[in-house]
């Protein structure tokens, strides 16, 4: 079980949290940048997916999470435009230039109408992650699971959603990484 | 103990033999410098005799995901390089939906390749096509032979009544990272289905022949730790220009191409699965 995340904790530290939650979550998911500024806000973490898509992962604050997803769509966009000259700079990032751009608001609660603006777009540009810690700390984020955007309830179901509901095969075979079952110390092997 | 990329260096260094020299009545098996000819059980000689034929060819299957354009090329490929080989090729693949722009329509192929759709619905379906069609195409299959089959990934997780075809699986994965992650746990799902399977590995997409090994020997290091489990490597395929544009041209990469080093490599993994093949055919 991860150490739960001090409520005085730094930004850093929270964002420190926030990546191994991720990585937890999707072990093919490969951050490589914190902290971007990117059109008027920042992106805070810019990562690699197991299907070479870049993911730009936006925090929301509590109550915010409307606005959370507004900014993500843009910086989706930003993203986009931007990924191709990165690679051109460093081609070792891994990412396809030709693959879509995944955007994700990570936020202890999210409002139905979120959920439901989430669902009504297409397939693979937003997903939610809901924080907190099993014990029910709410706004930390050393755990997260994937909010089934289909219900427009808001409630979030469990991480180990099939590949079907999270909408996010992690692998070329289909298979997402629940499916594979793999360890922790066995996507060590890889990292 | 793996076996060792050396198998396919001629990818690097010019081509001096006959194209035909696979066909030859005896052939020095390229694991015997590895393991020793006594580990592989061949005659004192170290020579396999080949112009034998068996009652069944040897089913390979392969691990394919039903959108994978790039793994389902690299088999048909591998297939027609068996076929120019001299040795008798198909391919299995359930589903009536289109895996691959390559495929061709169902039926003989280049060089006598050949394409065999099914509607098989899960692995034990799929095996006893697999089954049917190994023992139907063996006869007559001088050079011998085998028969990929192509596996859904997401089928590997209920693989009741079917595992056995598995007892030969051929996991395809370029050195990247996620890759080898994803290869890694297909395997894993696949020893957990058939404990003792024999699995093989062929990289494609490394940039050098070291990035290949180093690929593989993360791969190998991984599955003998925490599986307890030797792969074999299959050597590597090269993800050149020339494949792209033979699958946009839906054309096989030795026929588009036959001068690539694409083409190149894929004759050399095709030569290292038909001599397993056929010692497996053997036994």
């Amino acid at each position: 079980m991860p150490e739960p995340v001090r409520a005085d904790a730094s930004p850093d530290e929270r964002r420190r949290a926030l990546r191994a939650a991720l990585e937890r979550l999707e072990p093919s998911l490969r951050v490589v940048a914190e902290d971007v500024l990117a059109l008027r806000s920042r992106i805070d973490l810019v990562a690699v997916d197991g299907q070479r898509r870049i993911v730009g992962v936006v925090v929301a604050e509590r109550g915010d999470d409307a606005r959370a997803l507004t900014r993500a769509l843009a910086q989706r966009e930003w993203l986009r435009e931007h990924v191709p000259d990165w690679l051109k700079i460093a081609p070792e990032l891994g990412a396809d230039v030709a693959a879509c751009v995944r955007a994700v608001v990570v936020a202890s609660e999210f409002d139905p109408e979120t959920v439901a603006a989430a669902a009504a777009l297409p397939g693979g540009w937003l997903e939610l992650l809901r924080s907190g810690d099993p014990g029910g700390a709410g706004d930390l984020q050393s755990h997260l699971e994937r909010v089934d955007q289909r219900g427009g309830d808001g409630r979030a179901r469990s991480a180990g959603a099939t590949r079907g509901e999270a909408g996010l095969p992690a692998f070329r075979s289909g298979l997402s990484s629940q499916d594979l079952g793999l360890s922790d110390e066995e996507a060590r092997h890889f990292e | 103990m793996p076996r060792d990329l050396s198998d396919v260096l001629h990818y690097f260094i010019p081509e001096l033999e006959p194209e035909d020299g696979a066909a030859e009545i005896h052939h020095n098996h390229p694991l015997g410098a590895f393991f020793g000819d006594d580990a592989l059980a061949l005659p004192a000689s170290g020579q396999v005799p080949v112009r034998q034929t068996s009652s069944v060819l040897p089913i390979v299957a392969v691990p394919i995901g039903d959108t994978d354009v790039v793994r389902a090329a690299f088999t048909w490929n591998l297939t027609v390089e068996l076929a120019r080989l001299g040795a008798r090729a198909v391919l299995v693949t359930p589903g009536a939906e289109e895996v691959s722009p390559l495929w061709p329509e169902p039926g003989p192929g280049p060089l006598g390749a050949e394409l065999v759709t099914t509607p098989a619905s899960d692995l034990g379906a799929l095996y006893r096509v697999a089954i049917d069609t190994a023992v139907d195409r063996a006869d007559g299959a001088r050079e011998g032979g085998a028969v990929f089959v192509r596996v859904p990934p997401r089928w590997l997780r209920s693989p009741e009544g079917g595992a056995a075809v598995l007892r030969w699986t051929l996991l395809l994965s370029s050195s990247h990272a996620n890759d080898l992650r994803e290869t890694y746990g297909i395997g894993k799902l696949v020893l957990r289905a058939l404990k003792g399977a024999d699995v093989g590995v062929t990289i494609h997409g490394a940039r050098s022949r070291l990035e290949a090994e180093r690929a593989f020997a993360r791969l190998a290091r991984a599955t003998q730790h925490h599986l307890e489990h030797d792969l074999l490597s299959y050597g590597l395929l090269v993800d050149d220009l020339h494949v792209y544009r033979a699958i946009v041209a839906q054309r096989p990469i030795g026929l588009a191409h036959p001068q690539s080093s694409a083409a190149r490599a894929l004759r050399d993994v095709a030569r290292l699965l038909l001599d397993d093949a056929r010692k497996r055919a053997l036994a």
